[in-house]
């Protein structure tokens, strides 16, 4: 087991670069873009390129601070997966295929702002009909990747109904509670067929209960995880100071 | 919050017993407020657009509606029955009984296709208007949850398999039953939101 041991200083820091990427969300696409919520895809193209035109330096700063801290979408995942390791016997299959999963899953949360920062380098030039189709791109990007987001959630499920530990590493309502939110960002898929109403991307269902399910569930997982690491750190604790002879020091930290 | 899971198979056991493990709650009551949001989004547009939606409504047929409330009535009925069965550690029944469930579920996916099949022949779409994009959204979210339900009825079928009942975990039959139930609970609701409600 000694090798499975999860550093708890790096890991902790890895799960609050999660809630870094939730808060910069807010103060980025929120305060300073005002993309929450969306325009709406019924916008004339005029009229889009007239918000682009105005808020530019607001969409600028905005995606700078998304790049840095969307990237973070890498280290708070993994957080989740050193965890998914222990409780995996065997080849770590699930664990395995998440890490691949992350490593796509930051590709979309950063083509985003990319995008953004883009059509807000020089939108009094681009025409107003292809910032539309680009402004488009970019919420479809943002919501229509939900698939492999919720592939990681049913994966963490299934780790976490496989777990052999007593007790288990996280508690079991956690699997129902991912299998939910996977279930629940499904409706996402929705926004290619309408402009208006409750499953536009600017939408009731396809905006707001999709990203307060999505970035809600960074939140409850970072917590569940920051508990395993307290958890750790109280197990291991107590066998070192029983026998500090195997650790080879005296007073572990 | 207990990791372990709890093989309660007494029978004595079941007064005040919650079936399932706690978790499935967490999920079925999760799907409800999704749903809950759903259903009050339809009636808010349905208040605005009150003739669109009756017109949609009565597009529609009720008897095929009424064939599918009763294959999800009956489905449950089968799986209550297999749980029963399995509580009673009566072999093979269970497995039986899941099957049928697992049939009746198939036959509600193949009532959806002749009902959408026909739709679509007479030009109805969820771009058609309001009282389609939601008839055919939350018809389809319902169809998902149905076919998550088929494969969670086929797992149990599988866990049943080559084990002796007495050995089976009951917690695990009642957490997939549940699942299933909560299937039939939200398509009688959308049955009579879309089909019945005036």
């Amino acid at each position: 087991m000694e090798q499975r041991t999860v550093d708890g200083a790096v890991a902790k820091a890895f799960v609050y670069s999660g809630v870094a990427l939730v808060a910069s969300l807010l103060v980025s696409q929120g305060w300073l873009m005002g993309f929450i919520p969306p325009p709406s895809p019924a916008l004339s193209p005029e009229a889009l390129a007239a918000i682009f035109i105005e808020r530019k330096m607001g969409i600028r700063l905005g995606t700078l601070i998304q790049c840095i801290c969307y990237t973070f979408w890498l280290t708070w995942g993994m957080s989740i997966t050193f965890y998914m390791r222990r409780m995996e016997r065997g080849v770590p299959v699930l664990t395995y295929a998440s890490i691949a999963n992350i490593g796509g899953g930051y590709v979309f949360f950063l083509l985003m702002p990319i995008t953004w920062a883009a059509l807000a380098f020089r939108p009094e030039q681009i025409d107003p009909a292809m910032l539309q189709v680009l402004n488009d791109l970019v919420w479809f990007i943002f919501i229509l990747s939900w698939p492999p987001f919720a592939l990681f959630m049913i994966f963490i499920a299934l780790a976490i109904f496989r777990d052999h530990n007593v007790p288990t590493v996280f508690p079991r309502w956690v699997a129902f509670f991912n299998l939910w939110c996977a279930v629940l960002i499904v409706p996402a898929g929705l926004i290619e067929f309408f402009k208006t109403g409750p499953f536009a991307y600017d939408g009731l269902i396809s905006f707001w209960f999709i990203y307060i399910v999505f970035f809600g569930w960074i939140l409850v997982m970072s917590a569940v995880t920051l508990r395993a690491i307290a958890t750790d750190r109280k197990m291991n604790a107590v066998p070192s100071r029983a026998a500090p002879h195997l650790t080879g020091q005296a007073s572990p930290t | 919050m207990s990791g372990a899971v709890r093989p309660d198979t007494t029978r004595a056991g079941f007064a005040g017993h919650v079936p399932g493990e706690a978790g499935i709650w967490l999920f079925i009551a999760g799907d409800m407020v999704l749903f809950s949001v759903l259903f009050a989004v339809f009636l808010t547009h349905r208040a605005e657009a009150p003739d669109l939606f009756g017109a949609g409504r009565a597009a529609l047929d009720p008897r095929l509606g009424l064939v599918n409330t009763l294959l999800m009535l009956t489905s449950s009925w089968f799986v209550a029955t297999g749980v029963a069965a399995a509580r009673r550690r009566r072999p093979r029944i269970p497995a039986a009984c899941f099957a049928a469930a697992l049939a009746c579920g198939a036959g509600f996916a193949g009532v959806k296709y002749l009902e959408y099949s026909a739709k679509f022949t007479a030009g109805l779409t969820p771009m058609t208007d309001d009282f389609f994009m939601f008839y055919f959204v939350y018809t389809g979210i319902h169809m998902i949850h149905v076919v998550i339900g088929m494969g969670v009825l086929y797992g149990l079928i599988a866990y049943l398999r080559g084990r002796d009942i007495a050995v089976v975990n009951l917690q695990h039959l009642e957490t997939g039953a549940s699942f299933w139930h909560l299937v039939d609970l939200l398509w009688i609701v959308l049955f009579a939101l879309l089909y019945l409600v005036a």
